[in-house]
């Protein structure tokens, strides 16, 4: 179980480094980087450290050098972040969904 | 976020008294030990000191185990005159060791444990309460 977790985790951060990449070129391109934008992929960086740190805690505890308290406040904390930027991101989607079904 | 911080402190609550709790598992497990040969001394009981850290990054004041002091206290004797440790009248020297106090001090590393865990989670609690604000 904790083996799937840490192959969850890594490949949620695979992905979370993949759209931060992603947004960076896009934003590069254009001559204004938009705020959301912006707000997206600085959240996504919250998220791809913390998952990092998660991922050595508990990558250092498997092989028994971690304690377990570090690994316990790692996975809390990472879980805080993901949990806000998650949040935060459900918030706007549904603003901009909010402001494409206004009827014209 | 001051939630974290909270966090931070009874993270290291948590992490001292592991420490503390290692000590006095120690000392239980050396209690009867001796000294190998005549006038060493046997195991002297070991005591954690906590002192208050103050971690400037965030300027939360943590806990933190200090040294590991040793207990002064006078071992006691006990007459073995078979032993190879023994003196020539015929006594050893024992660890200066109480099992009762050892088992109080557990009991306390575990409450204060127990309470550092549950303001961890007090603080989880909030921040998710807060979190669920916006949903």
């Amino acid at each position: 179980m904790n083996i799937k977790q840490l192959d969850a985790l890594s490949a949620y951060s695979e992905a979370t480094k993949q759209a931060q990449g992603g947004l960076e070129s896009r934003g590069g391109e254009g001559a204004d980087k938009s705020a959301f934008s912006s707000l997206v992929s600085e959240g996504l960086g919250d998220v791809a450290e913390a998952t990092k740190h998660l991922e050595q805690q508990s990558a250092s505890a498997l092989v028994g050098k971690a304690d377990l308290v570090d690994v316990a406040t790692a996975v809390q904390n990472a879980e805080m972040v993901v949990q806000t930027v998650v949040t935060v991101r459900d918030k706007v989607v549904a603003a901009y969904n909010d402001i494409l079904k206004m009827p014209i | 976020m001051d939630l974290q911080k909270a966090m931070m402190a009874s993270a290291a609550g948590l992490r001292a008294q592991s420490i503390r709790m290692r000590v006095i598992s120690e000392n239980i497990a050396n209690q009867n030990s001796i000294a190998s040969e005549p006038g060493a001394d046997p195991y002297r009981r070991k005591i954690v000191t906590f002192q208050t850290e103050l971690d400037r990054a965030t300027g939360v004041n943590k806990v933190r185990a200090g040294g590991v002091e040793e207990d002064q206290k006078e071992f006691g004797q006990k007459y073995d005159p078979g032993n190879p440790a023994a003196d020539p009248s015929g006594y050893i020297k024992t660890s200066n060791v109480n099992g009762m106090i050892e088992l109080m001090d557990m009991r306390q590393a575990q409450r204060t444990y127990q309470s550092n865990l549950n303001a961890l989670e007090a603080s989880r609690r909030m921040a998710t309460m807060t979190l669920d604000l916006l949903r």
